[in-house]
């Protein structure tokens, strides 16, 4: 029973009254709002109330600010103090996803440049994300993606370097800087911990927990982490000083040197431990709890008894146990019929029954290689040189572009994408180059001068036309803010985007009206009073030519790469696109209507008043000079491949003119009221709009003959000129709420649609089959001639000037230009 | 040309154009206050009300936002539109007295009003559609009465909750299917 017609309404109709709007009620209330106010101010003083005001306010703000200054310095001199001692960690490069949680917390959050990491903080980096972390003037780190690592020591009691970072998953790449400081950098994986002096390595850990370690440099000792060792001290088998002993004294480390990489399994690992912790507890049960005393004591004794030490015991169970394990296993494999496994499983007996001494070999447990193309790569990223050696000299800096999203190079090599941060040593300087599908590439160079720099960088479209024509503007603002708001660069979100959604809008400003613009080339060129303007499609004035001072311009015509421009008193104006003057020829004599020249075919014509048309070639050269006694109040065009030349006079006859033989070929008297709209055509028709009656002929430019007609009802002394883009002839009615258009070539009505109050003239773009209209309320309206799709946009102000093409429409009022987005996308904002 | 003629950017340019410390205070401010007040308060009372506000609250919301509007009609931007930049700030009102009574349990946000045959008979239809409107959700909600009782076009709407025409369409329409649903239901 209901549609949403007449839901609408019935809502409507009932309305609540409203208790008779008692509007002194409010009056009072807004008032006591003042006295209040005014209250307020009283109660600091009575006299000179507003200086008293000032002086608390200046010595509030003395004093935060001291405040403020005071505590941000103790926190940056702690900040640097801990830095250099290596107590803290300094974040130099962040790329996609990385993510911290400071000790004692499980909750993660993005990590950022110049941000410190701590003793007990673990970070998290994404899919194709990285992070470069720094012990200043000791070591860069090079976390990979998908990678979680956890700071487990950084410095000793004595100050000493004693860094130790638990790889839980993915890949850390570092070089500790040389050092005779007794500093020592380990990584440690459940697997295997590879232990450095003076190094460039890296550590992988893969998703089951096999361990791949890469030398680029120096040596790395590998061995097995032996789990069962801590284990055993928590069950109170061995005290906490012969852990590391046994450590060291049980298995013999492998060491990987430089260009080579080596792999440990993790199951191979597993066995060892198992073994190792069992042999740990027979041991420990027949010989009691097993401590550095017992440990050193045994050995002492041993050297004249040929007694096993305690150590000897523990590797000599170990190898039972294993034996025995892999006895077990050997068979299993067998039954399977899985060599790789036999053989796996038989370096693990060679590991534990080493020739030469009583230890276990990691050497056998693990498989080397030479180091992969892509592990020297990577290693790359940490070389000696990237190491910052003094805090002070670091500058933050940060590139954003509009739109973000941008490809970075930096010195040529991919960095990353914008927003973007990197640490760079102050002084230096950088090549920045911005790069993405759509938009004119950009590149820069930057010094880092500033403790922080912020640049934001516009990237322009690329133009459909040839770039030459585009103007690249550049925005650069550099700030030198200490305080930046770092803007969240995880989330992605999708828009979708409709017609007539505002993609910008800009402010422009024009002192007189601005007459029926061109657009020729990505540029608008229009005339506001005497002077030219020139806008970009980006809403700038690109260039703005005082032409003729004291006159007033006629619109502008654009044929053969030139702008001409009639004036008010006659006269002609030849520009070039840019917006140089190339010639103009100042006839005397007034017109009385501002026509505009008539081009085309390397020629223009000029009408005047009292000195009829004259043709001058495009370089300015007089062609012909016809004399007409009337006047000539419609532009004329140059049809037929330059040969005829159309005009209209004032007793609304029409006249095709032999440019060729000089001498009048056809005149057609069928108008009775005088032509005052320009004629519109091209080679093959000319149209005449006869604005007493509203009636359009297409005729014959080669001899007058009648082609077509079309009478448009209500388009009778239509005010907007008729006009013509694309061989469509767009025509507003008289009441300047109707929109015809009609085919140029045969004169079929192809559209009559009602509008609100139209207050610009129409436009046609052929690339889309669009018409768009600008309405006195502030409106754009675009409708496709094909697909009768349509839809608006808001401007604001009354449309003075409209243009689309295929992807975007622009309205221009006399303050601003608008650019609405022409068809339906989805972006990533 | 009187008061009443202005439209309603002259009658605020004409309060802005006032020049005195105390403009804003004075007589002739409170004459195009007034008249502003006559213009709109019944299309603010009645999205308050069908907002979800009973009838002090309303009043109260509404008045608010008066001496909002008026004591910020300084910075009003002249070459926007006055309504949607007005009603948006109404509907701020409303929409913060609201959550402020939900929060205290003031509004019977859940209960759902019975809808006989009986109680469609003028008296009770305002009730009736009241009931049904202050149950929407929030956004379809806003969108019915901007567009109903403040009577704005679609883009004025788009610009005082900032959304695009092109959602308003949809929620709109939604709206009205729910209301006629509900309505249909009572029948």
């Amino acid at each position: 029973m209901y549609d949403n017609n007449n839901i609408e309404k019935l809502l409507k109709e009932n309305r609540y009254e409203a208790d008779s709007p008692d509007f002194f009620k409010v009056w009072k209330k807004f008032k006591r709002h003042k006295i209040e106010k005014t209250e307020e101010v009283y109660i600091m003083g009575k006299k000179n109330k507003g200086a008293r005001v000032l002086v608390w306010l200046l010595s509030f703000m003395v004093i935060v600010g001291l405040a403020f200054f005071a505590i941000t310095k103790i926190n940056d001199a702690k900040r640097s103090e801990k830095i250099v001692s290596g107590e803290a960690i300094l974040v130099t490069f962040v790329v996609g996803n990385v993510e911290i949680s400071k000790m004692g917390s499980s909750a993660y959050r993005a990590l950022y440049v110049d941000d410190t990491i701590e003793m007990g903080d673990s970070i998290k980096t994404g899919r194709s994300s990285f992070c470069e972390i720094q012990m200043v003037g000791r070591g860069v780190f090079r976390i990979e993606e998908n990678s979680d690592l956890e700071i487990a020591r950084l410095v000793n009691i004595d100050g000493k370097i004693d860094s130790r970072m638990k790889l839980g998953q993915g890949e850390i790449a570092l070089t500790p800087r040389r050092t005779e400081r007794g500093d020592t950098f380990e990584v440690e994986t459940s697997v295997a911990v590879a232990a450095v002096r003076g190094t460039r390595f890296s550590v992988t850990s893969d998703e089951e927990g096999n361990v791949s370690v890469a030398v680029a440099e120096g040596i790395v000792e590998v061995k097995p982490n032996i789990a069962s060792l801590y284990q055993a001290k928590e069950d109170g088998l061995i005290s906490e000083g012969a852990v590391d002993i046994l450590d060291k004294e049980i298995v013999i480390p492998v060491s990987v040197n430089k260009g080579e990489e080596v792999k440990l399994g993790k199951s191979e690992v597993d066995i060892m431990d198992r073994a190792i912790g069992s042999a740990i507890r027979e041991v420990a049960q027949s010989e009691g709890p097993i401590t550095e005393e017992t440990l050193s004591v045994r050995t002492e004794v041993e050297t004249e008894e040929v007694k096993p030490s305690i150590s000897e015991k523990i590797t000599v169970k170990t190898r039972e146990n294993v034996n025995r394990e892999v006895e077990v296993k050997i068979e299993e494999a067998r039954t399977a019929g899985n060599q790789e496994e036999i053989v796996r499983l038989n370096r693990i007996a060679v590991a534990v029954a080493p020739e030469k001494s009583q230890r276990i070999e990691t050497s056998s447990l693990v498989t080397k290689t030479e180091l992969s193309e892509e592990r020297v790569r990577k290693l790359d990223n940490v070389s000696q040189e990237r190491l910052i050696t003094d805090i002070v000299e670091l500058v933050r800096f940060r590139i954003e572009s509009q739109p973000a999203g941008a490809e970075v190079f930096i010195d040529n090599e991919k960095a990353g994408i914008t927003p973007f941060s990197k640490n760079l040593v102050k002084g230096s300087k950088i090549e920045v180059k911005l790069v993405k599908d759509g938009f004119v590439e950009f590149s820069r160079i930057y010094e880092a001068t500033t403790a922080t720099m912020v640049v934001r960088e516009n990237m322009v479209a690329k133009a459909v036309e040839p770039a030459a024509d585009v103007v690249v503007e550049d925005t650069t603002d550099i700030s030198e803010t200490s305080d930046v708001v770092l803007v969240d660069e995880t989330e992605i979100k999708e828009t979708r985007i409709m017609p007539g959604d505002l993609e910008w809008n800009k402010s422009i400003r024009f002192t007189q009206d601005i007459k029926s613009p061109v657009v020729h080339r990505n540029r608008v060129y229009t005339t506001s009073g005497s002077e030219l303007y020139i806008l970009s499609l980006d809403g700038t004035i690109v260039n703005k030519v005082s032409v003729a001072s004291g006159r007033n311009l006629s619109a502008p015509v654009i044929a053969d790469n030139t702008v001409y421009m009639g004036s008010d008193r006659g006269g002609i104006y030849a520009y070039s696109l840019t917006g140089e003057k190339i010639w103009n020829n100042d006839q005397p004599g007034m017109a009385l209507y501002d026509t505009s020249p008539g081009a085309g075919s390397g020629l223009v014509a000029a009408p005047s008043s009292d000195k009829g048309i004259k043709v001058f070639t495009k370089d300015g050269n007089l062609k012909a000079s016809i004399d007409i006694s009337e006047q000539i109040f419609s532009s004329p065009v140059i049809a037929a491949n330059g040969k005829m030349l159309i005009y209209a006079t004032e007793r609304g006859e029409v006249i095709g003119y032999n440019l060729e033989s000089g001498r009048e070929a056809w005149k057609k008297d069928v108008y009775s009221s005088r032509i005052v709209s320009p004629i519109m055509g091209n080679n093959n028709v000319v149209a005449v709009f006869e604005r007493g009656s509203g009636k359009l002929t297409g005729l014959n430019p080669n001899n007058g003959e009648i082609m077509w007609t079309r009478e448009l009802a209500g388009a009778a002394r239509a005010r907007i000129a008729p006009v013509e883009t694309g061989n469509r002839i767009l025509v507003i009615d008289a009441n300047e709420t109707r929109l015809f258009v009609v085919n140029l070539n045969n004169g079929a009505l192809m559209l009559s649609k009602a509008y609100p109050k139209i207050s610009s003239f129409p436009y046609f773009s052929a690339a889309n089959n669009t018409v768009y209209v600008g309405t006195a309320n502030g409106q754009l309206h675009a409708y496709n001639l094909a697909t009768q799709a349509e839809w608006s946009g808001n401007v604001g102000a009354g449309v003075a000037v409209v243009y689309g093409d295929a992807d975007s429409a622009y309205a221009v009022t006399q303050s601003s230009m608008v650019k609405f987005f022409g068809k339906e996308k989805i972006v990533n904002q | 040309m009187g008061i009443k003629d202005l439209s309603d950017t002259e009658l605020i340019s004409k309060m802005k154009g006032l020049d005195s410390d105390d403009a804003i205070y004075s007589d002739v401010f409170c004459q195009y206050a007034n008249e502003l007040y006559v213009r709109y308060f019944s299309q603010g009372y009645n999205i308050a009300r069908y907002y979800g506000l009973r009838n002090d609250d309303a009043n109260d919301a509404v008045q608010n936002a008066f001496i909002k509007v008026l004591h910020s009609i300084n910075g009003f931007n002249l070459r926007k539109e006055f309504k949607p930049w007005f009603f948006k700030i109404v509907l701020n009102c409303v929409r913060d007295r609201y959550r402020e009574l939900s929060r205290h349990n003031h509004i019977e946000i859940d209960k759902i009003e019975k809808i006989s045959n009986d109680s469609f008979d003028k008296f009770h239809i305002k009730d009736t559609l009241n009931g049904i409107i202050s149950k929407l959700p929030v956004k379809l909600r806003e969108v019915v009465v901007l567009r109903v009782y403040a009577d704005l076009s679609f883009n004025e709407i788009s610009e005082a909750l900032n959304v695009s025409v092109r959602q308003l369409h949809n929620r709109l329409n939604k709206a009205y299917e729910l209301i006629r649903v509900s309505l249909e239901e009572g029948q």
